[in-house]
């Protein structure tokens, strides 16, 4: 990972005139980046400026498989049930914070703050968010699809549907629905 | 304990903050900021201090950083319900990353 940062640095300081080979390679490591967090193809390309048959070739190097076909999830009201509506809004908190930073770009964001959420992901168990949820997510902030309603409790910040008409909102964390975190499939972690 | 082992704990304290939060703003520009609580300038000035600097500002019997939760109800939420579910430390982090950076003025 060092000797990638160290060529991301190289690219990063070359001359901005005439570098059309160094773009090549630094959105080529962008998308290699964003494959290893897990990222599906119509991410890479809606972030990168690489070609389809690129980026799919690009995914079958990586993952030695070709790239899941179908549409993206695309359902917000994911987002608001209990258990994911705790791993997003903590997402989501991350990357309000680290986008705050000066002219950070939005995919850079991104990825700092799914890097910090995954160490909250117990050692050896899946994500629930995974990095496509996550990306859509903040589209999905962006597009006022969902908004943030402070906790009356704890004063976090959380994420509900928009124009949810709940007065007295608290979080699923000061008050955890009664069967929740029980789904029947017994949790990885308590072997 | 006399004062003087309190004092010589508070700059201990101080010292290792600082490395801590040096090294951490050394090694990763864009996350360090929001795990020290600090805006991007003041994380920028703590990575570029010298080790006699960072000496010398640890040389004092108040202590540097302080409690990042302000809110009342932020920190009865944590302490309330410690132990009632495994989740405690997410809920942690997300109220601490919603702080406002601590800037310079």
């Amino acid at each position: 990972m060092t000797a990638l940062a160290a060529l991301k640095a190289v690219v990063a300081r070359a001359d901005p005139g005439q570098r059309r080979l160094l773009d090549d390679v630094s959105e080529t490591l962008l998308a290699i980046e964003l494959f290893e967090l897990g990222a599906r193809l119509q991410v890479t390309q809606a972030e990168t400026t690489l070609s389809r048959d690129r980026l799919i070739r690009l995914y079958k190097e990586l993952h030695r498989e070709s790239p899941p076909k179908g549409m993206l999830p695309f359902s917000a009201d994911w987002y608001v049930t209990w258990l994911p509506n705790i791993h997003a809004s903590l997402f989501h908190a991350l990357y309000r914070s680290i986008s705050a930073q000066r002219d950070i770009r939005r995919i850079t964001a991104i990825i700092a703050a799914y890097r910090l959420y995954l160490e909250h992901v117990p050692r050896g168990t899946e994500p629930v968010l995974s990095f496509t949820r996550a990306w859509t997510l903040v589209r999905f902030v962006e597009h006022d699809m969902l908004h943030l309603r402070t906790c009356s409790c704890c004063k976090g910040n959380f994420l509900v549907l928009a124009y949810e008409l709940e007065p007295g909102y608290v979080c699923g964390l000061c008050k955890p629905p009664s069967r929740a975190g029980k789904t029947g499939r017994p949790a990885k972690a308590e072997q | 304990m006399n004062a003087d082992d309190v004092f010589s704990e508070i700059r201990d304290v101080n010292l290792a903050y600082l490395m801590l939060a040096q090294s951490l703003a050394r090694r990763n520009p864009v996350e360090a900021p929001v795990r020290l609580g600090m805006s991007t300038q003041l994380t920028a000035i703590i990575a570029g201090l010298s080790a006699a600097q960072i000496v010398r500002l640890a040389e004092s019997d108040m202590l540097l950083c302080g409690v990042g939760l302000q809110e009342r109800k932020a920190l009865s939420a944590l302490s309330d319900s410690f132990g009632r579910h495994d989740m405690q430390s997410m809920h942690a982090a997300m109220l601490l990353a919603q702080v406002p950076a601590g800037t310079l003025y």
